[in-house]
């Protein structure tokens, strides 16, 4: 590792963090003025890079309540949110205003000092009604960046139809069936073109991350850092082929870029592991079948139960011209009122203990398909935050070959070793 | 010659050489300078002069080599295969028979599309699952294939997708020099008793040697330089298999976000490119 390399690293912690200072004090004076200064200003246009649904209609919310700021949504992919960042962000673009960040990606952004502190944004009572884990995601060096707009929980979806005809007895709504189960299940009901399962997220340590954490091993080095005889262990090895059987061995998985919604909603697909955000999408499909949801399923035993959890979050570009209006936005938009006009549509899991509370004890929820919804806040409870590191782009984008070669058949062990050397290569840049 | 008139093919040129400047030259410097510099995207510590460590910490990089011998493999197959396929297809195009034109807008449709449409349209077509092509191979009794989701088959399938979109274009070039050759010197080697096979490797060949030349040099600089396929389709997978240099700096740069080392791996590739193009002249510039 060249030299200049690891100095750089440890002198952007010194700057960034002096930096922080700096912007936190002049955040705190500009929250403090901010009403008034707000009202004396013409109207502020604020842009906004996100992927996600219905931003459209909650930014046009947010004007009726501050007619002074709007809000402009550049619509972009999934992919294309992480690229603008990196290039605009890192350029030192003054736009976008309001900077769309996946949880384990704010310690990356943070560390390259492309948000604005936001401690003095929020009181400890608004921040008291955060989920506590999604507000650690949200900190770089103990100063929060970008509090959460969404939260998410995962369900074993089952088409009952599907599994009753192959004679499968399919798990209750509280039963947490294992990983094996799933597997002996799936091979009873793929026939032809019908597959028995598969993850929404069948390449992503978002989702696939239960797999090692659920044979009690980590997913990152202490440090934040080391990957090296972790993501190698005889945990994930053991994992994974499980994953690579269900693909090659029995071919109970479909291989190949795939869309889950459109396999399960077209009877392609008995069994899946999905967000909340499906079942919104399934009560609205009115389906010409029965489906039910579990609790995500896990090793057995006395094996730990670990649920992925976390998803967007939302800073202040450091370098925008509007940091008020901006800081006014990311408040409206990560309180109970923004959560429940997403949980209502349907597109999202709240990251307010509120709002998740309500949900648990609405009555409505007390049967099918509402149920769902309360499975969905019982598992929120197991949720395990995806690894915070400075270098997740990275983890994640290698880790993701890893899986996608896993699932063409490649060698379980030399996959991951390929990664694990791999990662440690570019992680070298942040020690 | 006049003194103003020394200077008027220089004034045409002008406009061509300033867009040339600006839109080549100086990013091509600019991507130079890059490659010295590391952190060009940390805010916090500003763009900082690393000498050639973006170089070295590139040729320590087993990924690197790969992603070297990957392109080269690439380039092995598809430049002279998309040359010889262009060549016979203009061939055949350019028989004086009943239908020609229709036959010649079929050969051209495809470059009528933009390479992503093409390339997407393919990627699902060869899908494992629900793909036509597997479709089709099921219905005639033979066994479904991975393509692009095999390490052994990624990289043929990744070179026909990529001749399927380039061979017609190339061929409107050849054909073009085809048509340029004199029909009475052809006629005149088979009376004297050439074969259509002599003429063509005797006559038509050695006229077409200077369309060819540019068709190769321009397909080397395409195919060196491809990027779409690998980024719409494998991702550069199964196993680092299409992993070509193009969309590994593109990774490195726009994913890793080291803009240095990307920088650096687009000079070597330029570098390499340079030296191809230079053999391809060495030994293949027309002799007269």
């Amino acid at each position: 590792m060249p030299l200049n390399r690891t100095l750089a690293g440890k002198s952007s912690r010194r700057r960034f963090l002096q930096g922080a200072g700096a912007t936190a004090a002049a955040v705190a004076a500009t929250r403090f003025h901010a009403p008034a200064f707000v009202r004396a200003q013409e109207k502020v246009t604020l842009t906004w890079v996100s992927d996600l649904p219905s931003t459209e209609d909650i930014v046009k919310v947010f004007s009726e309540k501050y007619p002074n700021i709007e809000v402009q949504v550049e619509r972009v992919t999934f992919r294309e949110v992480f690229q603008q960042n990196q290039t605009r962000l890192g350029s030192g673009s003054d736009t976008p205003d309001i900077v769309s960040v996946d949880a384990p990606l704010v310690a990356s952004y943070g560390s390259r000092g492309w948000l604005s502190p936001l401690d003095q944004a929020f009181t400890p009572e608004q921040l008291a009604d955060i989920v506590p884990a999604l507000v650690d995601s949200g900190k770089y060096n103990g100063s929060l960046l970008a509090p959460p707009i969404w939260n998410s929980s995962q369900l074993f979806y089952y088409n009952l139809d599907l599994l009753e005809a192959a004679g499968v007895t399919p798990p209750g709504p509280e039963e947490r069936w294992t990983w094996d189960q799933v597997h002996e299940a799936a091979q009873k009901v793929t026939s032809g073109d019908v597959f028995g399962f598969q993850f929404e997220q069948y390449n992503r340590i978002y989702q696939l991350q239960p797999l090692p954490q659920g044979k009690g091993a980590k997913v990152i080095g202490d440090d934040g850092l080391t990957v090296e005889g972790i993501i190698n262990s005889q945990e994930w090895v053991d994992a994974f082929q499980w994953f690579s059987d269900i693909h090659n061995k029995t071919k109970v998985a479909p291989q190949g870029n795939i869309d889950i919604n459109e396999l399960f909603v077209n009877q392609k697909l008995a069994m899946a592991i999905r967000g909340p955000w499906a079942i919104k999408t399934f009560m609205n499909a009115n389906l010409p079948f029965r489906w039910r949801a579990a609790p995500n399923p896990y090793w057995g035993g006395d094996l730990p139960v670990t649920v992925p959890t976390d998803s967007w979050h939302v800073g202040v570009n450091v370098n925008s011209k509007h940091q008020a209006e901006a800081i006014q936005f990311v408040q409206w938009i990560t309180s109970a009122e923004a959560g429940t006009f997403w949980y209502e549509r349907g597109d999202n899991w709240p990251s307010q203990v509120s709002l998740l509370d309500k949900i648990t004890k609405d009555p409505a929820n007390a049967d099918w398909p509402g149920k769902a919804y309360a499975i969905a806040a019982i598992e929120s409870g197991h949720g395990v935050p995806r690894p915070l590191t400075v270098g997740y782009q990275e983890y994640e984008d290698i880790l993701s070959t890893a899986f996608e070669d896993i699932r063409n058949g490649s060698d379980v062990k030399e996959s991951l070793d390929n990664a694990a050397r791999q990662i440690e290569r570019e992680m070298q840049k942040y020690r | 010659m006049a003194r103003s008139e020394r200077w008027t093919p220089y004034l045409f040129l002008l406009p061509a050489m300033v867009l040339l400047l600006f839109w080549r030259l100086v990013p091509l410097a600019a991507g130079l300078r890059e490659s010295f510099y590391g952190n060009a995207l940390n805010l916090t510590t500003g763009r900082e002069w690393v000498g050639l460590d973006n170089f070295r910490y590139l040729f320590d990089d087993p990924t690197f080599w790969k992603s070297i011998r990957v392109t080269f493999l690439f380039n092995a197959i598809v430049n002279p295969l998309q040359v010889a396929l262009a060549v016979l297809l203009a061939l055949v195009a350019n028989q004086k028979v009943r239908g020609i034109a229709f036959f010649r807008t079929i050969l051209l449709l495809p470059v009528a599309i933009s390479i992503n449409i093409a390339t997407l349209a393919w990627g699902i077509a060869l899908d494992t699952n629900y793909g036509l092509v597997n479709g089709i191979l099921e219905a005639v009794g033979l066994e479904r294939q991975p393509f692009l989701r095999s390490a052994d088959q990624a990289m043929p399938t990744m070179v026909a997708i990529v001749s399927w979109i380039g061979v017609p274009f190339w061929m409107l070039f050849i054909l073009a020099g085809l048509q340029s050759i004199p029909g009475d010197l052809i006629e005149a080697a088979r009376i004297d008793g050439a074969t259509r096979v002599k003429a063509f490797f005797g006559i038509t060949l050695p006229l077409l040697r200077r369309v060819i030349l540019f068709v190769l040099v321009a397909d080397t600089v395409i195919n060196f330089t491809l990027f779409a396929p690998p980024y719409l389709l494998t991702r550069g997978g199964p196993s680092q298999t299409t992993n070509l240099m193009m969309y590994d700096a593109w990774k490195r740069g726009f994913v890793y976000g080291d803009l240095g080392s990307s920088a650096a791996m687009v000079t070597i590739l330029l570098g390499m490119l340079c030296l191809v193009l230079l053999f391809q002249f060495a030994f293949l510039r027309p002799k007269h």
